[in-house]
């Protein structure tokens, strides 16, 4: 197909038109202190739209910390806008509404999080409502018991959910008896035990200056950060990030290839979910994993979806991941299925993970994947809050500061045979927990060709099936 | 002069309240093949979206012929003349860039963010595809299944999955929009490739599209690359569109589906006017006036004093023709799911005699105007809000002047569409129950 432009020029559309010349890309300028009672001040300064973010990370002082009471950070978090000295549960709830904002508190594996979201014109009000809830909290008995009841109906709910139930299942067998086997929003059991003191304990513990990351996002200058910080954060107790550091947990992740199923009656899909443990954030090789895992199963052009979805449409989508945390976390491979192909799903899921040890990648595929990574960088600077959560990952996982400085050259800099390195060196395909919420019926003997299989009910418990 | 008094009182009131508009610049301009085309600059960042839209969506599909604009979607990553199967995501992948199409009742689009120096790559693979799209028997059939494998993972295996579907085929029935855009599976098994065919000629013309492009460019140089990929794309017939009439309070429809689900839910959905209504603003207020945030009526009552809903939302779904006004509610294990739904119908008809308080519908409005700050944040939103107004609209300037019609809107005005729309002749109660 030919067109005859104004200039007589005739256009080819056989081939793709050439790139302009690349823009630089530098990641912005933030301000970055430590003030002396131990805050870390981020002020990340961009006035595009009218509004204004106040995020707050407590490091080291999430789920991980839970002890038996799995669920006592986020349900302590929960329970920030739940009540003050001055303020009832709904007068806050009526106060932030008003203004139009939000306040969002809950914690994670890595940290307890808080944040402000307002238009600019309505950060006093909002600066004040947050320092009230995160300084003044007096956790009131009936809202504890309300609260309870509410997690514990949110986790009979979710075992309605093949996401949820394959989940927590791999958690389970993957971390054994370390503080990750555990679901961070707690389970039935362990929200029943947890008491108005367990989370006065948890609160005085780990809300510290020390551990704060405090980053003022958007609209608002440094001066301005400065003196809000001043006035409103500078009563809290200090105290450093390493005094409530838990011994590293030993893990096992030599265990032969076991299959487990969480049986889910009348399920039209198999819910698929195989791996083993991954890596931490700060993890050397990071960057050469990222390569590596994207072209595996991290994007649509990857292996493993492209084999499952584009080539025999037996998927929706197929992704692999590592997800890392301050400790390592879990690689898995996720695919939904439908039920009659989950054994051919496994198997080429499997032949893949084997197939990235054992073969160097072709130059042109890899160079497609750096691309890529190093292409997508800048589309996630356009908003403050996506800068923000990039600086705030530095922070929580205890980063270089050049690192997003030197990001793209590191991409750039990967090999074919750093990706087989890599892949040999975390990829464990002799290895894997291999689990599916589905219906077990009809899996259980689908499966057996890839090792033991075990059969559980949505409580997580052996199940007998006749 | 009375111009005059008005820019005063404006001036005023922006003192006292620093009120928040929309201002958006943009140039547009329709090619001689009526491919309708919107241009935004914001240099900020290196990157641009380009975000098509054609004015088609499930309401066009016959009965029968369900799920076909959605497959069709799929099928536009298939490939063309000049570009392979799945290639059009290599290129934009292989470029840094992010990509993805979505299909709803009334629209389809597409949309791509790349780094700016690779915009006219991204034209020449949007134009390929209208132009010269493949659609072949091998490719349609594997991503039917592929489609079959979104529609078992999102509706069928989900909990509550279907609801929207169950809704929509009780409170339509016989109506546009009595089915959702990923079609039943039957009719999808039944799909042929003729279909696709037909639907791309019929739709897929540059008549029919309106093509947003926003962020860091030049627009006289922006306009000479769409002219050029663009400009010789065939115009198509004109499209006759007639659809069934929207139907207001039908009675009352009670229905209960059993799920495998642990907690009861009820939704209840009363029929509401097109987008472009002047009521639109006002329904959305209420929503949030009713169940929005934890300090609404319903959350209030339900969640907070009763402890008989773990949760509850309000929101409108609006449409072209006509929409949903929805309340949904998931009961707390040992909850009647029956007091829940009276709890929630007799705080939606107080609203229609008690006019809401100032308070109230301030606090609505702040939502809003935040809402909608938040949503022209990114040059990609900005572009989707544009196509939006110009496709429903008819006029793309729409977009600036959506501040000030929420701005506007009385508390009386929120009782009047209160009792017009949310009454039970106009509704269909949907109960959830485990298996």
């Amino acid at each position: 197909m030919t067109y005859q432009t104004l200039s007589q020029e005739v256009l080819d559309r056989s081939k793709p038109p050439k790139a302009g010349p690349p823009k630089d890309v530098t990641f912005p300028e933030y301000y970055d202190t430590t003030l002396p009672n131990g805050i870390n001040l981020i002020v990340i300064t961009n006035n595009k739209i009218p509004a204004v973010s106040v995020r707050l990370v407590f490091k080291e002082s999430g789920s991980y910390h839970d002890g038996e009471k799995y669920g006592l950070a986020s349900v302590t978090a929960e329970l920030l806008t739940k009540g003050t000295v001055s303020r009832s549960a709904e007068e806050i709830a009526e106060q932030i509404d008003y203004i139009g904002g939000s306040i969002s508190s809950d914690s994670d594996w890595d940290g307890t999080f808080l944040s402000l979201s307002v238009l600019k014109k309505h950060l006093p009000k909002g600066i004040e409502i947050l320092s009230d809830v995160l300084q003044n909290p007096v956790f009131p008995e009936d809202e504890i018991t309300r609260i309870k009841e509410q997690r514990i109906s949110s986790v009979i709910q979710n075992k309605s959910n093949p996401d949820y139930l394959s989940d927590r299942m791999f958690s389970n067998v993957v971390f054994g008896n370390h503080p990750y086997a555990h679901p961070s929003e707690g389970t039935e059991q362990s929200i029943k035990s947890i008491s108005r003191p367990d989370i006065i304990n948890f609160y005085r513990k780990h809300y510290k200056s020390g551990k704060l990351i405090l980053a003022f996002v958007g609209d608002i200058t440094r001066e301005e950060a400065l003196g809000i910080t001043e006035k409103y954060f500078s009563n809290l107790p200090s105290g450093d990030e390493n005094e409530n550091k838990l011994k590293i947990y030993l893990l096992d992740d030599t265990k032969p290839n076991s299959v487990y199923i969480v049986d889910k009656p009348g399920a039209v899909q198999a819910n698929t979910k195989l791996g083993n443990i991954g890596v931490k954030r700060n993890n050397p090789d990071y960057i050469k994993i990222m390569v590596m895992n994207t072209l595996l199963g991290g994007y649509f052009g990857s292996r493993i979806n492209y084999l499952l979805r584009e080539e025999h449409g037996f998927t929706y989508g197929a992704r692999s991941g590592f997800d890392s945390r301050i400790y390592p976390g879990e690689f898995s491979v996720n695919a939904d299925v439908r039920t009659e192909v989950t054994d051919t799903s496994v198997s080429l899921i499997i032949s893949e993970l084997k197939r990235i040890r054992e073969e160097k990648v072709s130059e042109d595929e890899l160079s497609k994947v750096k691309n890529y990574l190093s292409g997508i960088f800048p589309l996630g600077l356009e908003t403050a809050n996506s800068v923000a959560s990039r600086v705030i990952g530095l922070k929580l996982y205890n980063l270089p500061k050049d690192y997003y400085n030197k990001y793209i050259s590191e991409i750039m800099s990967v090999t074919a045979e750093d990706v087989l390195e890599t892949a040999r060196k975390y990829i464990k395909p002799d290895n894997l927990a291999i689990v599916v919420s589905g219906e077990a019926k009809v899996l259980k003997n689908m499966l057996a060709k890839f090792g033991e299989v075990k059969v559980f009910n949505s409580d997580m418990k052996p199940l007998e099936l006749n | 002069m009375l111009l005059k008094a008005a820019f005063i009182l404006m001036f005023f009131l922006s003192k006292t309240t620093a009120r928040f508009s929309v201002d958006i610049e943009f140039r547009e301009f329709t090619l001689p093949n009526g491919l309708h085309v919107i241009l935004h600059k914001d240099n900020t960042n290196p990157v641009v979206a380009v975000n098509i839209w054609y004015h088609v969506g499930a309401k066009d599909e016959e009965k029968g012929r369900t799920g076909v604009a959605h497959l069709f979607e799929h099928m536009m990553f298939q490939g063309s003349e000049n570009v392979g199967k799945a290639q059009h995501i290599e290129y934009i992948n292989n470029a840094g860039g992010t990509m993805n199409g979505t299909t709803n009742l009334d629209r389809t689009n597409y949309f791509q963010t790349v780094p700016s120096n690779q915009l006219e790559l991204v034209l020449w693979l949007e134009s390929d595809r209208m132009n010269t799209l493949k659609v072949t028997q091998e490719n349609f059939d594997n991503q039917r299944e592929v489609v079959k494998e979104e529609k078992r993972q999102r509706y069928d295996n989900m909990p509550y999955g279907n609801r929207w579907i169950e809704i929509s085929k009780r409170l339509f029935i016989n109506q546009p929009y009595e089915w959702m855009p990923i079609g039943s599976m039957e009719d999808l098994d039944n799909a042929k490739l003729e279909y696709a065919q037909e639907f791309y000629k019929k739709y897929y013309v540059p008549n029919n599209a309106v093509l947003v492009i926003a962020g860091d460019i030049d627009y006289e140089e922006t306009r000479k690359l769409v002219e050029k990929y663009f400009g010789n794309i065939q115009r198509g017939a004109d499209i006759k569109r007639s659809y069934g009439e929207i139907i207001y309070n039908q009675g009352e429809i009670v229905d209960t589906v059993y799920d495998n689900i642990k907690l009861s839910a009820v939704y209840i959905a009363y029929k509401i006017p097109g987008i472009t209504d002047k009521t639109i603003p006002s329904l959305n207020l209420l929503s949030r006036i009713l169940g929005g945030g934890k300090s609404s009526r319903l959350f209030n009552e339900l969640v907070y004093r009763k402890k008989i809903a773990k949760s509850v939302s309000c929101f409108v779904f609006d449409n072209e023709l006509g929409g949903m006004f929805v309340i949904s509610a998931t009961a707390m294990p040992d909850a009647d799911i029956d007091e829940i739904e009276n709890s929630i119908t007799s705080i939606v008809e107080e609203i229609h005699t008690k006019l809401p308080s100032e308070h109230e519908l301030n606090k609505a409005k702040n939502y809003v105007e935040n809402a909608i700050v938040r949503n022209m944040e990114t040059v990609l939103q900005k572009a989707d809000n544009l196509a939006f107004y110009k496709t429903f609209f008819g006029d793309t300037s729409e977009i600036n002047r959506v501040t000030e019609k929420y701005h506007l809107v009385t508390a009386k005005e929120i009782s009047i569409v209160s009792s017009t729309y949310l009454n039970r002749n106009n509704r269909v109660v949907l109960f959830y129950k485990p298996k």
